[in-house]
């Protein structure tokens, strides 16, 4: 009986020890690229590096880095290069705009009202009800403007002066 | 013939055991900050159209900075450390505000703000750097999105509300940006989030090449001038805390001494704004 027991009992740890190992958690690299290292440390040797897009088998997670497998050798990537999805699309700001959320965010909930006071105005006369309610989407879409591109980013991240 | 019957039992209990439910609605952190972890187009387009207004009201309370050179210098420090991060889906942006307050901020969907208080109190690039990475990592651990979803809902809700016509959703959605305004500007950040931002822009500025503990000097400089925040365990870290997480992260990484301030490059871009006094 005694036997049984350590038997059944092993055979519990067995397979929640096979259930962890097949608990891999599939990773997909989102930065452009990433350097996958020997160990957790940016001092440690880096064995590959992989592009954005890449399909990683998450082993273990030790405080900002991910164990990974990659073709039957294990490494670490730092967990704010991955992700558990494929990389989106960048989405575009003019598709997350939309008329209604502009109307009714215009005012704290303490002062909403389904009143159509802001309705109908002209653009000028919205913009003018913008800025009296301390909100300026003007400014916003000013920031939105400035268009960097990824190459000059990439020349001043190598030390060049702007 | 008892074998079996052992295995099939004790297959059933290590199955049981990974089958667990985890409860969609928790006050812990951990568990919350799975929540929002998976993420469709239409998700990132709420969070962009929250952090959007967010941004509104945020550029409503203060004026942009007049300086194109100095933004576009703030652009590329932080679309240098951003191309590091795991949302290639938003397009990160940022922002100087004309006030002499010491502060930063982040609104979901990509938005970013440091005052020109908090750029003259910086002394180099990596400072600046190391700011506005724990600005980016608010966004990339979407802390104001799991914030403002904590309340049962998966992280859909946002969408939903966003997607509707009805004045209730439009109420909601006023109140979601009330809120994530409160969080951003009261500081009502969890405690693990702010460590965790920490610990994410440590990272981010290994990843940069920016000398790591450019946040920790700054952090430093705004205890000096702010004083040293209370820290009972349960909300706000102390500045000394955040400090030594910050120095313990180098002490483990082994990458410091390599790594650039761009001291010159940041005189240059900040000239205009030395000399004048920060609000104390």
């Amino acid at each position: 009986m005694r036997k049984q027991i350590i038997k059944f009992g092993l055979l519990v740890i067995g397979m929640l020890g096979s259930s962890l190992l097949m608990a891999e958690t599939i990773y997909y690299v989102q930065s452009a690229s990433a350097r996958i290292l020997t160990a957790p440390s940016f001092k440690s040797v880096v064995i590959a590096e992989v592009m954005r897009g890449v399909k990683l088998n998450g082993v273990s997670k030790e405080g900002s880095w991910i164990k990974v497998n990659l073709d039957g050798k294990s490494g670490f990537a730092p967990s704010l290069l991955l992700a558990t999805h494929p990389p989106l699309q960048r989405v575009d700001v003019v598709t997350a705009e939309g008329p209604e959320i502009k109307e009714g965010v215009r005012r704290r909930t303490s002062s909403f009202s389904s009143a159509a006071a802001a309705r109908g105005l002209t653009k000028e006369g919205r913009q003018r009800a913008d800025v009296e309610e301390g909100v300026d989407t003007q400014a916003v879409r000013k920031m939105e403007a400035l268009n960097i591109g990824d190459d000059e980013v990439m020349r001043f991240a190598s030390g060049e002066q702007p | 013939m008892k074998t079996p019957r052992l295995v099939l039992l004790a297959a059933l209990l290590a199955g049981t055991a990974f089958s667990i439910p985890v409860p969609a609605a928790t006050e812990n952190w951990r568990e919350r900050s799975a929540l929002a972890d998976e993420i469709t187009s239409g998700d990132v387009t709420a969070e962009i159209t929250l952090g959007r207004q967010i941004a509104a009201r945020i550029l409503g309370r203060f004026k942009a900075y007049d300086d194109p050179a100095l933004i576009k210098y703030v652009n590329l420090v932080g679309l240098s450390l951003a191309k590091q991060t795991n949302r290639p889906e938003l397009n990160f942006r940022f922002m100087v505000l004309d006030s002499n307050e010491v502060n930063a901020y982040a609104s979901p969907g990509g938005y970013i703000f440091v005052t020109s208080g908090a750029l003259k109190l910086m002394n180099d690039e990596a400072e600046l750097a190391g700011v506005l990475a724990h600005e980016i990592a608010h966004i990339t651990e979407k802390h104001v999105v799991k914030e403002l979803n904590i309340k049962g809902a998966d992280h859909a809700e946002l969408a939903q509300l966003i997607g509707a016509s009805s004045e209730s959703a439009r109420n909601a959605f006023v109140q979601a940006v009330d809120k994530g305004l409160d969080i951003i500007f009261k500081g009502e950040y969890k405690r693990e989030d702010e460590l965790q931002s920490d610990s994410s822009a440590v990272m981010l500025c290994a990843l940069g090449n920016y000398e790591m503990s450019g946040l920790a000097r700054y952090l430093d400089r705004v205890r000096s001038v702010k004083g040293e925040v209370p820290d009972d365990g349960q909300t706000h870290p102390s500045y000394a805390n955040r400090i030594s997480l910050i120095n313990n992260m180098i002490g483990n990484s082994g990458v410091e001494g390599k790594s650039r301030v761009n001291l010159d490059r940041f005189a240059v871009a900040t000239k205009a704004l030395k000399g004048f006094a920060i609000q104390r």
